[in-house]
């Protein structure tokens, strides 16, 4: 799969809408002023290995920014020691704060630079964003939670995020089968004493058997109780999945907020239904994939890792 | 503090595993909302919680805590009874209301 591909793909599964210019940048920025010299400025990108400078008035307004090939240009034409101000480009592309990792990345495919400042309100530059600043930002995003639904197929053909293992065999499986709350947890118990039959520490087994039980709960909250929960565990790694057959979850940035919940007050009184499942899920996984859609079954497998703890 | 000096602070009744009075847990915490229980993760914490429902001890079992304590004096089921004992969760119950049974314990040097 290529860059371009995935940064298709997630964008189709909405996992940037959190993400705006001011939560990509980087804000350690080196900028100099209109006065400052040529030699300044290479000085400043050889040190910080950087292709751009932005430059800004007293007031940190942006005013301009000098790349590489300027310096090259000023280096032919032995203008060093003249000020910044004669060799810069004035008209910067630029974007804000708040724009969104659309924005951002239209402004990539427009304009063919390496780098964008980033400007307040009021023009003050807040930071840079390069290519690798995005990169991150994909990867970060990846790693937090890694979700999708139906048009996974569509736009990540065969790449798969969840485990290949399940398809063959799963070391434990257990038929989540419950009306109302009474069985709900039973599941996670035999997977706990499974668990610790082999071998596994105490923390990443008491780690793998929470998640699994708020999964469970989910399910059986949220989803008719009907349902499977299985585990793969081998090489000091244990992967769990929890699947359900449905109504899935419509929006999963929003399900994953702490305190999020569609929880009735019924189930409220029985205990749960405080938004907390999910948010401790992420908190004690080393890995989370949550995969669903509104009308879609829920699956969410998790992945804990012994060297981990 | 010792699960029995919890049952002499609160004057409790042990519903389940007299045999392990014996047991030591050094924090508390008071709840009824399970999720917000299996955010903490400190096996040797005792539960005080309001609700009698089988996910009390399925969530001290996924946890590792040695105890619960029931407030208010409320009847447990015993469906819930049977699954603390065949899960070796001690449970205690108390006539105070969460907020009293905490503070008892809390004053006597069970923090949080
Ligand atoms: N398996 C599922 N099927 C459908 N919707 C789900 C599923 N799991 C979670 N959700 C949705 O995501 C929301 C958040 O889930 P989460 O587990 O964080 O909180 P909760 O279950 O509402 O409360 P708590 O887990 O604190 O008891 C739920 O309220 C529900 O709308
Ligand atoms: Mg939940």
């Amino acid at each position: 799969m290529s860059l371009e591909q995935s940064v298709e793909a997630l964008r189709y599964l909405g996992l940037f809408s959190s993400l705006d210019a001011s939560s990509v940048m980087s804000t350690a920025v080196h900028a100099l002023h209109p006065e400052d010299r040529v030699a300044a400025a290479r000085t400043l990108m050889r040190e910080k290995s950087i292709s751009g400078v932005p430059i800004v008035d007293a007031d940190s307004r942006l005013v301009g920014i000098i790349s590489v090939s300027k310096i090259i240009e000023a280096l032919a034409d032995g203008r060093l020691a003249d000020s910044v101000d004669s060799v810069m480009t004035r008209d910067v592309v630029f974007l804000h704060a708040h724009d969104t990792f659309e924005t951002i990345l239209s402004c990539f495919q427009r304009f063919k630079f390496g780098r964008f400042p980033v400007v307040e309100e009021d023009g003050k530059l807040v930071g840079m964003i390069t290519d690798t600043d995005v990169l991150s930002a994909i990867i970060r995003s990846f790693y937090s939670v890694y979700v999708h639904d139906q048009r996974r197929t569509m736009t990540l053909g065969s790449f798969s995020a969840l485990s290949k293992e399940f398809e063959s065999s799963a070391d434990f499986a257990y038929d989540i089968s419950s009306t109302g709350l009474e069985n709900a947890g039973e599941g996670s118990a035999r997977l706990k004493a499974f668990l610790q039959s082999k071998g596994f520490g105490d923390s990443i087994v008491r780690r793998a058997s929470v998640c699994a039980y708020e999964a469970e709960i989910n399910v059986c909250i949220h989803a008719g109780g009907k349902g499977s929960l299985r585990a793969i565990a081998r090489n000091g790694e244990i992967i769990v999945r929890v699947e359900d057959e449905g109504p899935g979850i419509e929006n999963i940035d929003l399900s994953m907020k702490e305190g999020w919940s569609t929880a009735t007050d019924a189930i409220r009184e029985l205990g749960f239904g405080a938004g907390m499942g999910l948010p401790n899920i992420r908190l004690f996984s080393d890995h989370l994939v949550i995969i669903s859609g509104k009308d879609k079954s829920t699956k969410v497998e998790m992945i804990f890792l012994a060297d981990k703890e | 503090m010792k699960l029995s000096e919890v049952l002499e602070i609160t004057s409790a009744t042990c519903i389940v595993g007299e045999q392990l009075a014996s047991i030591e847990v050094n924090h508390a915490f008071a709840s009824d909302l399970m999720s917000d229980v299996l955010a903490m993760s400190r096996p040797d914490t005792l539960l005080i919680t309001g609700l009698t429902t089988p996910q009390i001890i399925r969530t001290a079992h996924m946890l590792d805590l040695p105890a619960i304590l029931v407030a208010r004096g409320k009847d447990v089921p015993q469906d819930v009874v049977d699954l603390a004992r065949t899960t070796g969760i001690v449970l205690l119950s108390t006539h105070d209301i969460v907020y009293v049974a905490s503070g008892k314990l809390y004053v006597r040097g069970l923090s949080g």
